[in-house]
Formats: C-alpha cells, structure tokens, sequence
C-alpha cells in the first residue's frame, strides 16, 4: 500500500534537479505522508532512506530551508533575515528547540550526566548573566 | 564588598527584558510529563517521589480536602526544585523575593480559610477560642487568635525568604573568608572550608525541609477548615 508514495518519491528524485524549490517540499510530504502510512521508519525501503538523506545534503536546496550549519558565513545575515519572525514561525522555533532538548532529559535510559549537563549549562549561564557583578570580585590589588 | 553582597539577589534583567520568568519557568524542564504507562528513569523516579509525598500528606484530609492535592504536590515540587536549584554557582533563587512568596502564601492561606468560613462557618469561628479557657480571659484569647490567624500567611512568605536568603547569604560570607584566610593562614582556611562543607549540606536539607513546611502548613490550615 504504502509503494505508491515511495513510486512517487523516486519519480521526483529524479527530476529534482531541475524542480528546485517545489521538488525539495514535496519530498518532505511525500516522506511525510509514507511515515504516516507505515508506522516505523524500519519498514520503509532502506535504499530509499539513504536516497533521502542524500537529497538534503547532495542536492541544491533554497537558501530559505538550509539547515543553519550548511549555511555559507557570507550568506548568515541573510539567511537570518529570510527566518520567518511570525508568531507561528517563532512557536515552530520553540516548539523544535524544546524537543531537541527533550533529548537531554525524556531519555529511556536516562543517567545522571545528562542531566547534570543540563545544569551546568544553566550555571554557565547564570554567570555569563551576572558577570558584570562578578567582575569586581576578581583577586586584584586594586580594584 | 558593601554593596557586592547583595547584588545575586536583584531580580535578573537582560537588556530590560525581565529575564526573572524564564528561570522561574527552567524548574519545569526538568520535569517531563508522560503519557506512558511505564516510563523512562526520570520520570519514574518523580512518579515515585510524588506517589510518597501525595500519599504522606493528603492522607489526613477527608474528601473534600482532597481536591487540594494537585495544588499541594506542584507547590512543593516547585518549591523544592527551585530552593535546589539556587545551590548551583550563580544562580538566582527565585524564592528569595519576597514578592514571589506572599504571592504564594497569601491566596493559598486566603483560599483555606475562606473555604473554611463559607462551609463550615460555626466551626470556623469556633478555632478563635481554644477549649477550656477560664471566662475572664475570653475576650483576650479572641483578640490574640485573630492576630495569629492573619499573621500566617506573612509568617509563611518571611519564613521561607528569611531561609533561604540567610542561607545564601552565609555560604557567599563563608566562601570570602575561606578565600581571604588562604593567605594569612592555611590552617584557618581550611577549618573554614570545613564549615562550608556542613554548610552547604545543611542547605541541600534546608531547602527540601522548606518547601516541606511551607506545604505542610497549607495543608494544615486546610485541613481546619474543611
């Protein structure tokens, strides 16, 4: 049942060099909808799981959805500016940030590292907030 | 060092944006809320912790005190986790305000006893006089049981500040003398430090014992009054 999105999907692999911009969303529903259909990402073809990691990396993909590490330095201002700032755009935004760091804590194995990486990170940054008090304290012979 | 030592306790502002709300809200991160019927480790863990402390604490109550427990439970959860917290190096503890802790005490104080007077009004009135009082002293004992009804809610909110703050306070005076006496004498130094050490594990203590108290009380004052 489900080969009939994975027929679509390598039809547009092949025209996705010349489609660009809608090739590339219509892979994420394809790829979208074929998870939905089948509910674990082993049942998919691995073939077609390696084609589809391929495509984010190997194709060219519009500036507007590169991920922040492959974006080129020269490119960053304007790729800040493309990000969308709407109140939607900026909940997705949490709404990501919040899961990826659900990775530290709402783990199945979960040890004490993880979390202790989560508040030292919270202690570097309650002084990076407070350093302009902490400056004073320094050992010197003149403040 | 005049002026230095009570500058951790300002509430934290970044470029005028009240930073304050998004470390009030860190404490929450810290606990995931599931949907599963069995569980990763941390979460099983608060599973546990909350199972106990609902199952000491609300045991007293009849029925209707009951439906207080979640109120109860997030309080101490939250109390608890953001007095820990503030043991991390340059943390700001949100519970050292003042502010924030009245505007805990008091609508929880208020909504006990209003709960009290509205249901059980004879019985509510009836807290003012203790049993047994020879007849001369009534009108004293009255006067005296109204002070101490409207002085706890402030005795909850300075309570829990005064705690935390002194203990905060203590830590930051040790460590700077621990630092200062590391040049003149070594020996000093290091029976400071000593101090510091027990000082920091009375913090640990002090700081789940407080929020403890704090919901202890609430549940007390609830349960008088239904």
């Amino acid at each position: 049942m489900y080969y009939v999105p994975v027929m679509l999907h390598t039809f547009l692999e092949i025209f996705r060099k010349t489609l660009k911009e809608d090739v590339i969303i219509l892979n994420v529903q394809v790829m979208e909808q074929a998870q939905k259909k089948c509910c674990s990402n082993q049942e998919l073809n691995p073939g077609l799981k390696m084609m589809t990691e391929d495509s984010k990396t190997a194709s060219v993909v519009p500036l507007k959805e590169e991920k922040l590490l492959e974006v080129d330095l020269g490119e960053l201002p304007s790729w800040i500016l493309m990000r969308d700032f709407t109140p939607s755009g900026i909940a997705g935004a949490v709404q990501r940030g919040y899961y990826r760091y659900y990775k530290y804590v709402n783990v199945k194995r979960g040890s004490l590292a993880r979390l202790s990486l989560v508040l030292a990170a919270n202690a570097v940054f309650n002084y990076r907030r407070s350093y302009k008090e902490l400056k004073h304290e320094r050992p010197r012979k003149y403040h | 060092m005049n002026e230095n030592l009570f500058t951790s306790f300002i509430t934290p502002m970044m470029l005028g944006l009240p930073l304050v709300t998004l470390i009030i809200l860190f404490p929450s991160l810290l606990f995931p809320s599931s949907n599963r019927l069995i569980n990763n480790r941390l979460v099983s863990l608060q599973q546990w912790a909350l199972q106990l402390m609902s199952k000491q604490m609300m045991s007293i109550h009849n029925t209707k005190g009951q439906t207080w427990t979640l109120m109860l439970m997030s309080l101490i959860l939250f109390i608890g986790s953001t007095n820990l917290l503030g043991l991390l190096p340059h943390s700001f503890t949100p519970t050292t305000q003042l502010s924030m802790n009245l505007g805990m005490a008091i609508p929880l104080w208020a909504g006990a006893v209003i709960t009290g007077f509205r249901n059980k009004t004879k019985a509510s009135l009836a807290h003012f006089l203790p049993q047994g009082t020879p007849t001369p002293l009534i009108p004293m004992l009255v006067i005296i049981e109204t002070i101490s009804l409207f002085i706890q809610p402030m005795a909850l909110a300075v309570r829990l500040t005064a705690n935390i703050t002194a203990g905060h306070l203590l830590i930051y005076l040790i460590g700077g003398a621990t630092l200062a006496l590391t040049s003149i004498s070594p020996t000093t130094a290091l029976i400071t430090f000593i101090i510091l050490i027990l000082l920091t594990i009375l913090e640990f203590a002090v700081a789940m014992i407080q929020a403890y108290v704090f919901t202890l009380l609430v549940s007390l004052y609830l349960h008088d009054n239904t």
